[in-house]
């Protein structure tokens, strides 16, 4: 086990550069996880660390250990792939037990070691098997028992659930979870899938165009996102998002535009009359939690739109609703609007203390002092 | 957030797909379709057939008929006498013994395998390690070294032999084994990297880097999977085997009669007093049948692994 250290780091194909300026500490025993779609960067950021890319430029220790040219094996990090990368002519055993032959492991220990990692994953009685005999659930577990069967100083994760179903991948979401707290080992985990990052992560660190926008406990990142693409990557549904112009009056300020107006709340009203905004463009981001939808026009529901869709979801709906040229997701509860209701007029509220004010140019959050601070990094975007 | 789980259904597992109920192919097979579409393709089959196997079986009972009796003509007209000819005959294994007691056969026989072998091998061993880099390797200028590699096979033989006569001339090959081994190698390598880079491109690169993070080095993956492309080491080392094994021109050219092999031999038998079709047809044997055993045994691995690199994702 391990502490893990970016020290702006980058890394360049022949035209791109997939990393830039990639500064980042992993605390020893922590779960992180490196979010972004597909391109970002992430990927190519965790092969630097299991040294099968090469580090372009700047440095990346492990447990303090500079270990930019280590071969992979010197490094003592174990991984799993995102195809799972089982050895076609082994066994399930062997395939589990191979790192441990390497180390010149009694056999007897090898033997336990693979069987206890085998009754970790529930995979005993798979252990004579073939990996083209298992199904894609079954070589997944395999692919993880055989970095559990190691004591490495970090366990990477490269997307290792992407391919399975949807049911499959919320019970591996608990499991790897409760295995990474069990043996407390510092573990980097890939996906573009923002839920295994807010479900799994202690921390999460969010990556676009190579660039680590924001890293923060889940929390964090959910709540004071550092920009608006953060704000719309994270959440499911995602975060709305509102155009309009900022007008000052004698109640405070307001932001304004042809379906809504919507008063800044007192918080925030410091730090947005501070900012320089270009023309008095501002968005203002709200979650689908934090709306509420109503067919009367009154104080409480200010913003008007015409419903478009309804998408039921067991206990909830979200309910799609266009105002003027934007889409709005409202969260409500089953049964707020019918089918039937497509192109009904609504009036939709909202919880004033969790609007997002972003700089349309920059598309920086604009926040007040206090929350400022709680914000690690702040990048353009 | 918890309908991103609803909302992303997709599975991954695998599902066996039934197909389409009749097969076409099942039809001609089992006669169930057109009966005769069924015998016009069985009479084609059976045509092909024929006309490949009568070659070799004029080429073995030629070579077992005693001297002379082979191109004793029956009488015109004689359709019955011409057939008899064909099938009835004692056999004998004349021509083959004095192939090995008076012709020297078995030097040549040897030659040919040392040549053939010797160069298939090279060409597999080096052919894995370039195959591999250009495989696996990122670096400046890959695409065009591997078209290079390629093109040096679309110069006809003819063209460079002159060239590497006066080559292996100053350098002392000629006629010799090694020189032979080195000549096939020239167009068995390029040969042998073209169809290994197929095989190493249908391995996944994950598998090695899974060895490289569970402790191996870059040399110990290698050689790790190199049991996932041995269908294709097996198909490509026959296939070098062959093509060295059925050459002429090189070994009439540059190997001389210490390095003779057994096509150049073979046509050395045609003498100034004349032709003796039986020698000839049993030297074609001695030259055929060790390829064709060949074939036999490794079968299975040629079409698995000519098949394998082509489909395989």
């Amino acid at each position: 086990m391990a502490s893990l250290t970016f020290n702006s780091v980058w890394k360049r194909y022949d035209q791109v550069e997939a990393v830039k300026d990639l500064n980042l500490d992993i605390a020893d025993g922590e779960f992180l996880c490196l979010l972004g779609p597909s391109g970002c960067g992430k990927s190519s950021s965790l092969r630097m660390i299991a040294g099968l890319e090469f580090i372009s430029a700047g440095d990346i220790l492990l447990g303090g250990e500079r270990i930019n040219d280590l071969e992979p094996r010197n490094r003592d990090i174990a991984m799993v792939f995102e195809s799972y990368a089982l050895y076609p002519q082994k066994s399930v055993y062997e395939n589990m037990a191979n790192p441990l032959r390497l180390r010149k492991m009694s056999k007897d220990e090898i033997d336990r070691r693979v069987r206890e990692a085998a009754g970790m994953l529930e995979i005993e009685r798979l252990l004579d098997r073939r990996p083209s005999q298992l199904s894609g659930g079954q070589k997944q577990r395999v692919a993880i028992g055989r970095v559990l069967v190691r004591e490495p100083k970090a366990f990477l994760f490269d997307e290792p659930i992407a391919h399975l179903d949807a049911k499959l991948r919320a019970r591996m979401r608990g499991e790897l979870k409760h295995i990474q707290k069990r043996l407390g080992t510092t573990t980097v985990y890939v996906t573009h899938d923002q839920l295994e990052g807010m479900s799994m992560a202690d921390r999460i660190a969010i990556m676009r165009e190579g660039v680590l926008q924001q890293v923060g406990t889940p929390q964090e990142v959910f709540n004071q996102p550092s920009n608006v693409w953060v704000a719309t990557f994270v959440g499911d549904p995602p975060m709305n998002i509102l155009q309009g112009e900022l007008q000052g009056g004698d109640g405070g300020l307001t932001v304004v535009a042809p379906e809504f107006r919507i008063d800044v709340p007192t918080m925030q009203a410091g730090s947005l009359s501070e900012s320089k905004l270009a023309d008095r463009k501002i968005l203002v981001g709200v979650r689908p939690e934090a709306l509420r939808i109503s067919s009367i026009q009154d104080a409480a529901h200010p913003i008007t739109g015409r419903v478009y869709a309804v998408q039921p979801l067991g206990d909830v709906e979200v309910i799609d609703v266009r105002v003027g040229g934007d889409r709005v997701l409202v969260r409500a509860e089953l049964g707020t609007v019918a089918n039937e209701d497509v192109d009904a007029t609504v009036y939709l509220g909202y919880h004033a203390q969790k609007l997002h004010f972003f700089d349309p140019t920059t598309g920086v959050a604009i926040r007040s002092a206090a929350t400022r601070q709680t914000a690690v990094s702040q990048p353009t975007i | 957030m918890t309908s991103s789980v609803l909302t992303q259904a997709q599975t991954d597992e695998e599902e066996v797909s039934p197909g389409p109920a009749i097969d076409m192919r099942d039809q001609v097979v089992k006669g169930q379709g057109s009966r005769w579409s069924g015998i016009v393709i069985s009479g084609f089959i059976a045509l092909y057939v024929i006309f490949t196997l009568i070659p070799f079986f004029i080429m073995l009972t030629t070579a077992l008929k005693p001297a002379g009796e082979a191109l004793n003509l029956p009488a015109t007209g004689d359709w019955g006498g011409a057939l008899k000819k064909l099938f009835v005959f004692t056999p004998t294994f004349e021509h083959f013994s004095s192939l090995f007691s008076q012709n020297n056969f078995s030097k040549y026989l040897l030659n040919s395998v040392l040549a053939a072998v010797g160069s298939a091998v090279i060409s597999v061993v080096f052919g894995t390690t370039a195959a591999y880099a250009i495989s696996r390797g990122r670096f400046r200028g890959k695409g065009d070294l591997y078209f290079w590699i390629i093109s040096t096979r679309m110069a006809p033989v003819v063209a460079v032999t002159v060239p590497l006569y006066a080559i292996f001339k100053n350098l002392g090959l000629l006629n010799t084994i090694p020189g032979l081994v080195l000549a096939y190698t020239v167009f068995n390598l390029p040969f042998a990297i073209w169809i290994l880079k197929g095989f190493f491109d249908a391995v996944p690169y994950d598998i090695e880097e899974a060895y490289m993070v569970d402790g191996h080095s870059r040399w110990q993956a290698l050689l790790k999977i190199v049991p996932l492309v041995v269908p294709g080491l097996a198909a490509v080392l026959v296939l070098c085997i062959l093509l060295a094994w059925n050459d002429y021109i090189f070994a009439a050219v540059m190997g001389g009669e210490s390095a003779k092999t057994l096509p150049v031999a073979t046509q050395g038998l045609k003498s100034a007093s004349g032709i003796d079709w039986g020698q000839i047809m049993a030297a074609g044997t001695v030259t055929v049948a060790p390829m064709l055993l060949l074939g036999i045994v490794i079968r299975k691995y040629m079409v698995q692994g000519l098949t394998m690199g082509a489909v395989k994702q």
